[in-house]
């Protein structure tokens, strides 16, 4: 950049390019390490946003989450009432076994399936982008209209049963009104729904690879195998990393595909940990209760997003 | 740098100004006047909305204040308004169930004293509609609809399988031999449901087993409740009914669809799916089990939140929109039967549908409100979450019932 800028000729070259960088010219000189407030104006909207829309309502929460607070009536201070509620309650146990068990098929698969697909879409494959704009549509389409859809799939008669019935001769089970199926039925909405998020981050990160290093190893004897493995796969641990990081935040806080599909049922079979806040907040209408529960979902997130940042070092390559 | 420091306070300052003005000059949905007031109301849809625009309208056609409709769908509404409420920014006018009344009488002005200094003879309106909107002998809204739970069939399937048309009054063995002949043509005869009014309508008529008592208190665990689930789980197993569905649409569609030969339902939905369906549609009494014909009545209305800055020209309002021009007007377009006895003629009239007016006659004498309870909403959550359990034969009644009230105590 400096290199565009002519030195001025009055001046040593060095100071001229740092003031043409600096953009203020004076006649004053300015002290080192003093600041603009510049920064400061600039930044403060959104210093401003962010303490009003998020700073303000989560400190509000904790606090809410020490209270008994009913929608309408009598507040009043708990300390930790509402948390012994919530850990002696055994819907809100198995709630989290529901979300933990959900976590655990579903950022595998979807990790598995996105990256897969990925490394199959290479440059060679004929009409890629086609192949890439059909694996995302599931992302961009709206969950309600994907649950009619799967609903359509799962329901006796449906699809799958219909299928099944006319070829095997057999009848599907009751996907969703099951309780061994019902989750299983659920994570497999949501890998179909939510693959093709990751699959664009990793094909992208995928086509960033130097050709250079791919040749190398092909001219060593490398097979497409240990190419992958030792090649490319080290070489976007990072966005691989993001993504996982990504997959595993936003799959503790599944919702929408349980809530509609089978509205936490049978029983409490599908009903994860925001689907506890949300009944216990809006119709057991105990915003204390239902904020605590909302920390438990934080702290956790919190707890396996450092476990995460901490195992990185064995496998994130940044260079 | 003096300047700077003032530039810099100054931003900030302007910025905040600009943030917190956003905030307070935002349409506050809820802002009344004494002429101007917003009425909240569930509405499904561009069509659903012209027709109460047109209640909306009548208010001010009438000398009354202007009224605003806040719409949102059905399930949505009951969650939105209690945060509204909570809040401190309820509109002046709210719609109301009979069957959650009972949820929303801290918040709710009682109607007696102003519907006596206005006038309004509440003798015109049907005495079950008028009994679902009081809560401990207190009026709290003004009702514009009512209705006994009732049963759609599908008459073209009943008469393709042989099965005996269903009159009104019907029975228990006569709803068991349709099944048998249904059962024989392969075909469901009772699209299941878990939605709480019409299960708990159907298990009432069924053995009289009931999970809400008279005076409204919650009893999950009745035993006859339970049996009354296992007699609908016997019919799913036996293939007489369909499989439930936590979908609350699914015995519609499957009504519909003609994949069912019947099903649950209230009035108020009558001439909605008789658009829908391209049979002959039906309407009959639940079956009347071991307890005599009976059935929950349910029915909707307005009342005026105590958030409410004028509830005089709030009560106006309501008077009107529950007057007999605007009802007659809903009822020709058959969206409400009326809560006001001079004006059901019309919605018979206008619905076309043969016996309908001696199915509904009985099912209204035979019916008894449905109460409210605090946990009302709860209730219908758990039902959905667990009963479909029970109904498809997962587990029996009453280690259902069990769970449900497990959660309900806490």
């Amino acid at each position: 950049m400096t290199s565009v800028i002519p030195p001025r000729l009055d001046e040593p070259a060095p100071t001229a390019s740092r003031e043409a960088v600096g953009a203020s010219p004076g006649p004053a000189k300015r002290e080192p390490g003093r600041r603009s407030w510049w920064g400061a104006v600039f930044a403060g909207p959104h210093a401003l946003g962010l303490a009003i829309f998020t700073a303000v309502p989560i400190v509000a929460s904790l606090v809410v989450s020490f209270m008994s607070w009913p929608m309408v009536g009598e507040r009043g201070w708990v300390g930790l009432d509402n948390y012994a509620d919530l850990f002696g309650d055994p819907v809100f146990r198995t709630v989290i076994l529901n979300t933990v068990g959900f976590v655990l098929l579903y950022v595998p698969l979807n990790l598995v399936i996105s990256l897969g697909l990925a490394a199959w879409l290479t440059p060679r494959i004929r009409h890629r982008h086609v192949f890439r704009v059909l694996f995302f549509i599931p992302t961009v389409t709206p969950i309600v209209a994907n649950v009619v859809v799967w609903r359509m799939l799962y329901e006796p008669g449906g699809f799958i049963d219909a299928t099944l019935e006319s070829t095997v001769g057999v009848q599907a089970p009751n996907f969703l009104v099951d309780e061994n199926w019902a989750m299983l039925a659920i994570v497999a909405m949501s890998v179909w729904q939510g693959f093709g998020y990751n699959m664009l981050l990793f094909s992208a990160a995928l086509d960033a690879v130097p050709d250079n290093l791919i040749e190398a190893a092909e001219l060593d004897g490398a097979s497409p195998w240990q190419t992958f493995w030792r090649i490319k796969f080290p070489a976007i641990s990072p966005t691989i990393f993001f993504g996982t990081m990504m997959t595993l935040i936003t799959s503790f806080q599944v919702f929408a595909q349980p809530f509609l599909l089978t509205k936490g049922g049978p029983g409490t079979s599908t009903e994860t940990l925001v689907q506890y806040i949300y009944n216990t907040g809006f119709q057991v209408q105990q915003l204390g209760l239902a904020s605590a529960g909302a920390w438990v979902l934080f702290v956790i997130i919190l707890g396996v997003t450092a476990v995460q940042f901490l195992g990185q070092k064995r496998w994130v390559h940044y260079d | 740098m003096r300047r700077r420091l003032i530039l810099g306070v100054t931003s900030v300052a302007t910025t905040t100004g600009l943030v917190l003005t956003g905030c307070s000059s935002g349409t506050n949905a809820a802002s009344q006047s004494e002429d101007s007031l917003v009425w909240s109301m569930w509405i499904s849809g561009a069509e659903d909305k012209a027709a109460w625009q047109e209640v909306a309208d009548a208010v001010s056609e009438n000398g009354g204040p202007e009224v605003t409709i806040q719409g949102s769908p059905w399930t949505d509404y009951w969650t939105k308004l209690r945060t509204q409420l909570s809040a401190g920014g309820a509109p002046c006018i709210v719609s109301v169930q009979s069957l959650r009344a009972a949820n929303y009488t801290d918040v709710l002005v009682p109607l007696d004293s102003l519907a006596e200094e206005a006038g309004v003879d509440l003798a015109e309106f049907d005495a079950t509609a008028l009994d679902g909107m009081k809560v401990d002998g207190e009026l709290y809204a003004l009702p514009y609809d009512t209705g006994p739970v009732v049963m759609f069939y599908n008459e073209d399937l009943f008469d393709e399988v042989g099965a005996e048309i269903p009159g009104p009054g019907w029975t228990m063995d006569e709803f068991e031999a349709a099944a048998a002949r249904f059962e024989e043509a392969g075909t469901p005869l009772l699209a299941s449901t878990v939605e709480d009014m019409f299960l708990e309508s159907l298990i009432l008529g069924h053995n009289g087993g009931r999970v809400i008592d008279e005076d409204g208190t919650l009893d999950a665990t009745d035993p006859t409740f339970s049996e009354g689930l296992d007699w609908i789980a016997s019919l799913v197993e036996s293939g007489q009914a369909t499989q439930a569905s936590a979908e609350g649409t699914a015995d519609d569609n499957a009504y519909v669809n003609q994949q069912a030969g019947m099903y649950v339902d209230g009035p108020w939905s009558l001439l909605a799916q008789k658009a829908r369906v391209d049979f002959t549609l039906g309407v009959t009494t639940i079956p009347a089990g071991a307890s005599g014909p009976s059935t929950f009545s349910a029915g909707s209305g307005f009342g005026i939140s105590q958030e409410c800055e004028h509830p005089d020209r709030a009560f106006e309002a309501i008077r009107t929109m529950t007057s007999e021009p605007v009802l007659r007007s809903l009822a020709e377009q058959g969206r409400a039967f009326p809560a006001r006895t001079a004006v059901q003629q019309v919605w018979y009239d206008s619905a076309g549908i043969e016996g309908a007016q001696e199915v509904l006659t009985a099912a209204q004498e035979a019916s008894v409100p449905l109460p409210g309870n605090r946990q009302s909403d709860q209730l219908a959550q758990l039902l959905t979450q667990y009963a479909v359990q029970a109904v498809n034969g997962q587990q029996s009644g009453a280690d259902t019932m069990e769970s449900i009230a497990g959660q309900l105590e806490q």
